[in-house]
């Protein structure tokens, strides 16, 4: 026994070593390092080479933080409620804004973007994160919620694959041509949690529901209006009737994708950019079959989404405020972002790449500005992430629970309103 | 017992190890399935009991393509070097303290006891904040394998204790005295006579003490950042796209990242026997 | 291995000149001391445990405390003292109560379900059988296997439509259609009882294991002697011996299970309809994705005497140590 420890013990010395001899070097450090915090699928692929060649450019080494987006919030949270400089960029998203901004915790970058740079921009994308006249953020890419179909799955079910279902009522016809056996028409990311309510968002939006407005600084909500039970109801009726996979409540984000691309529904809504991955013939075997349309609206006219930009913020806490400037000025380079557009599928902020016929090419934009126009934004209000709670809770308890839906509405709308301060 | 009896508690005994064992793999066969299977191949329904096209593909690129801008393998020996240290840690400094308090007369022990254990039965997640204060602030070794070494042993260390002081209990205190009698100091008694006699609890709390740490997650996804500190629980969680998981990498690191663990568990298990000491008194 | 005694005892030919000049030592040197001072010795070998585990944990447990009776929201700067409000508050919110029972409720089944089966397995693999060694570190990979995976493995195994369950259950005629199981508010916490307790009952098999090999195998030969059945060899004499890993192990386990929230937030978010939302799960929620600190603070000190009632429950069910 004593050899056995012996030697498992010099073994460990040795691996000690080397442990802690490496970790020392990155210390004596000359120049400047600025230590960016971004969620996986937001950098992208390419990021760390972008980052790269920022540094051959200025000198400023760039420490690359990439990690998947649930651990990036909580990172994010624990170090800045802690008033660490341990990161000097972060990823976040508008709604994440009034979380930090009130105890100051994000620097204010107006000085990246005076009247002229904004003008280039997207309309309202820096407006959502301008908070009294100061930009917080700086925009990363844009996404919005669109819906994705099967046109090998129409085909073969009879149905034309050039003309998706554009209302409710199409949608249904639809489903029962493609229904069965254990395929669906329709399928979506209704686990509990934030994609949950962004689920009722886009399925209130296309039936016409305002769902709130802000009066003065709070956030009134009208969850409890005709248009929104409506939509609530119909999410139940396809549960039951088979249109909708009866699994939706607990798909996540990230498999109802997946699910979608093999061909176990034949519509789906998700973000933009999946365009590019439903492309890919290792991802599904419907590769350059599916196409993306326009989320059916209650009646013709109507349709629904939710934007979902991403924006680089700068913590206050950080010691290197100035050269993370400067790598959040290279990274939203025009050249950069049209780069974004064309490898990764992600819609670019600037106008001008609009006109771009490589971007035009690559993205579906008119379905992207539609669903832009019957777009809902998450109000920026710091009790957002509690009512969106308290919404995906109530839906969720219609849809398993079958409690009844303008009962379920009423009790989420006094809910939140409670919270707002109302 | 008769004989026949024998016989039947016999068949008994290995029908109940094939009963376990089957349990106890059935998921973890699901995993290697998984893990042989192309990402297609994954969401037929029904589903496939052994791979259609077994193919490597998912091992290779999860040990060898980049991603959240570290390869898995280095993954692995963050965790590994983590692990083993802590192990090593916990079990030296947990032996002595455990010996101290179930030998050594003193009142307060049993407070001390209490006081070790009562720092973990409050939930962690309220401790992050000040102790990322501590790490980052004060000590300076945020995103570095010491950092969760430290966090590690403060986590594991009083669960130690309170293993090892059990077992050290049991061994009865004559032995040590008649080593003690021949001149022993109290040192040598310790290490030379109640260690050995040990054996089956310390490899228990240095089995437990190494898959423990390997399987931290809280932990270490805030303090470890990048591929200087990044273990595998982390690595392997970054599988998790906010589009799509890919299950066919994480099932192949988890392949891996079980392998491990048991190898340790296969050498350590020799010290799970009895020890021929137990009632040596009286021989 | 030879008898102790004997092995022993040549050591101490060996050791025997050191005999006199260790208690000549005695009298002037600090290891003289130790001979002599038991209390002294004694801290000494504490001190490094001590030192460690307090220094990291004394400030954060002051802090967490104190901001519990704060409203510490970063949303809302400015201090204010809340004294008992945020406690207060905890009892007026019915789903954080209806959390607490649910919790208790997991802690318990899970924990038989651990206990019962690690136990009866440990027993089992103390005996001899051909393959032993292989199968005791088999029998240990659902522990070694990450959390995060083995949320994701059962996941996938209850999935609605690629899951073996429902595969098996439609096959052998049970069910007759897919049924998406995490999404049936009955079904959906009993999956992941079955899937937190699949990962540990290894960790109890290892330490009741570790426990039975102090018990000599005379006292077995002694009682098979004497006529007993193996029913009764086990409560009579098995099981006080391993009181104190049964105690252990509970203690652990139990700590584990109420704080529980890794697989909670990989199976289901606390879904459906926060049917699996434990009261772990809540302190996250409010302390992080809220930022509610103060308020989550004080829900996780509540938890630390739902743990402590527990312990005092074992340790006083347990009786002390037995002496041979």
């Amino acid at each position: 026994m004593k050899k056995t420890f012996a030697l498992l013990l010099v073994l460990l010395l040795c691996s000690a070593v080397f442990t802690f001899a490496g970790g020392g070097s990155e210390k004596a450090a000359e120049a400047e390092t600025i230590t960016v915090l971004m969620g996986i699928d937001a950098a992208g692929k390419h990021m760390g080479e972008r980052a790269q060649e920022f540094t051959a450019e200025t000198g400023i080494k760039v420490n690359m933080v990439e990690v998947e987006w649930d651990t990036m919030v909580n990172k994010q949270a624990v170090a800045l409620t802690a008033g660490e400089p341990t990161f000097d960029i972060v990823d976040c998203g508008s709604f994440m804004l009034p979380e930090y901004v009130p105890g100051g915790m994000y620097e204010d970058i107006s000085d990246l973007f005076p009247p002229d740079v904004k003008a280039t921009y997207m309309e309202g994308m820096i407006d959502s994160v301008t908070v009294d006249g100061k930009v917080y953020a700086a925009p990363l890419m844009a996404s919005w919620t669109i819906m994705f179909y099967n046109s090998q799955m129409f085909e073969e079910a009879g149905l034309d694959p050039d003309k998706p279902p554009t209302t409710w009522d199409e949608l249904v016809k639809y489903g029962k041509a493609i229904q069965s056996g254990e395929t669906y028409a329709y399928t979506d990311s209704m686990a509990h949690g934030e994609q949950n309510s962004c689920v009722f968002f886009r399925w209130a939006k296309s039936a016409g529901a305002q769902i709130g407005e802000f009066r003065g600084s709070k956030y009134y909500w009208m969850l409890d209006s005709d248009e929104c039970v409506a939509a609530v109801e119909f999410l139940k009726k396809m549960m039951d009737e088979g249109t909708m996979d009866p699994g939706a409540p607990i798909y996540f984000q990230q498999q109802v994708a997946d699910l979608f691309g093999k061909g176990h529904a034949a519509m789906l809504n998700n973000w933009d950019m999946m365009t590019i991955a439903f492309r890919d013939p290792e991802q599904t075997p419907y590769a350059g079959k599916i196409f993306p349309a326009a989320m059916p609206g209650a009646r013709p006219g109507l349709s629904g989404s939710i934007e979902g930009h991403e924006y680089m913020a700068v913590p206050s806490a950080s010691l290197h405020k100035e050269a993370a400037k400067k790598f959040i000025k290279y990274v939203s380079s025009v050249e950069n972002v049209k780069r974004r557009a064309l490898e990764q599928g992600m819609t670019p902020v600037y106008k001008e790449l609009f006109e771009d016929p490589e971007v035009q090419a690559a993205l579906p934009l008119d379905v992207i500005f539609a669903a832009a126009e019957n777009c809902y934004y998450r109000p920026a209000v710091p009790e957002y992430a509690e009512c969106a709670e308290v919404i995906s809770t109530e839906l969720q308890n219609v849809l398993v629970n079958n409690k009844d839906a303008r009962r379920a509405m009423e009790d989420a709308n006094d809910r939140c309103n409670e919270l707002s301060g109302w | 017992m008769a004989v026949g009896e024998r016989r039947a508690s016999r068949v008994f005994l290995y029908l109940f190890v094939a009963m376990i064992l089957v349990v106890t793999l059935f998921p973890f066969y699901w995993i290697i399935n998984m893990s042989l299977q192309n990402n297609i191949e994954l969401y037929d329904v029904p589903p496939h009991f052994y791979p259609p096209q077994p193919t490597l593909d998912n091992f290779r690129s999860v040990l060898f393509e980049e991603r959240g801008l570290m390869k898995f393998y280095e993954a692995v020996f963050n965790t590994l070097s983590v692990a083993g240290i802590t192990m090593v840690v916990c079990v030296m400094l947990g032996s002595i303290t455990g010996y101290a308090l179930a030998r050594l007369n003193f009142k307060w022990g049993i407070y001390f006891l209490f006081a070790l254990i009562g720092t973990q039965m409050i939930p962690p997640l309220i401790d992050l904040i000040p102790l990322y204060i501590i790490f980052s602030r004060w000590l300076k070794i945020i995103d570095t394998k010491m950092a969760l070494v430290l966090g590690y042993t403060g986590w594991l260390l009083p669960i130690s204790v309170w293993i090892l002081y059990g077992y050290f209990q049991t061994i009865p205190k004559d032995l040590e005295s008649a080593a003690r009698i021949d001149g022993c100091t109290r040192m040598q008694a310790l290490f030379r006579v109640v260690m050995p006699l040990s054996a089956p609890g310390i490899a228990a709390t240095a089995i437990f003490v190494f898959i423990s740490s390997t399987n931290e997650f809280l932990f270490a996804m805030i303090f470890s950042s990048t591929r200087r500190s990044k273990t595998v629980p982390v690595a392997l969680s970054d599988m998790i796209g906010k589009y799509s998981i890919r299950y066919g990498d994480m099932t192949a690191g988890a392949v891996i990242a079980a392998l491990f663990p048991v190898v340790l568990a296969l050498i350590f298990q020799k010290y799970l026997v009895k020890s021929l000491t137990a009632g040596g008194i009286k021989g | 291995m030879g008898d102790l005694s004997s092995r022993y005892s040549s050591k101490s030919i060996k050791s025997g000149i050191i005999a006199p000049t260790v208690m000549d030592k005695q009298r002037f040197s600090l290891t003289g001391k130790l001979e002599k001072n038991e209390g002294l010795f004694a801290f000494l070998l504490i001190l490094p445990a001590l030192l460690l585990v307090m220094g990291l944990y004394v400030y954060p447990i002051c802090y967490s405390f104190v901001v519990s009776f704060f409203r510490s929201d970063i949303r809302y700067p400015g201090v204010v003292f809340r004294g008992l409000g945020n406690y207060i508050d905890i009892f007026k919110r019915p789903d954080l109560l209806i959390s607490f029972w649910r919790t208790i409720y997991f802690t318990v089944v899970s924990i038989a379900l651990e206990m019962v089966a690690g136990i009866a397995i440990a027993v089992a693999f103390n005996k001899r059988f051909v393959g032993r060694p292989i199968a005791r570190s088999i029998v240990l990979i659902p522990w070694a296997i990450p959390p995060v995976v083995n949320g994701i493995i059962w996941n996938w195994l209850v999935h609605p439509k690629i899951g073996v369950l429902n595969y098996g259950l439609t096959s052998l005629g049970i069910i007759d259609r897919y049924k998406p199981w995490l999404a049936d508010p009955k079904w959906a916490l009993n999956i992941i009882i079955v899937a937190d307790a699949w990962k540990w009952t290894p960790l109890v098999v290892l330490l009741i294991l570790a426990g039975l090999q102090s018990i000599p195998d005379d006292l077995y030969e002694a009682a098979k002697i004497d006529g007993a059945g193996s029913v009764k060899t086990f409560f009579r004499i098995t099981l006080p011996v391993i009181q104190w890993p049964i105690l252990v192990t509970l203690l652990l386990r139990t700590v584990e299970a109420i704080r529980i929230f890794d697989i909670i937030f990989i199976m289901t978010r606390g879904g459906p309809a926060n049917r699996t939302k434990l009261t772990t799960y809540y302190v996250w929620e409010l302390a992080f994705k809220f930022h509610r600190l103060g308020f989550g603070s004080a829900l996780a000190y509540l938890i630390t005497l739902l743990i402590v009632v527990f312990a005092v429950l074992y340790y006083k069910s347990i009786n002390k140590q037995v002496e041979y």
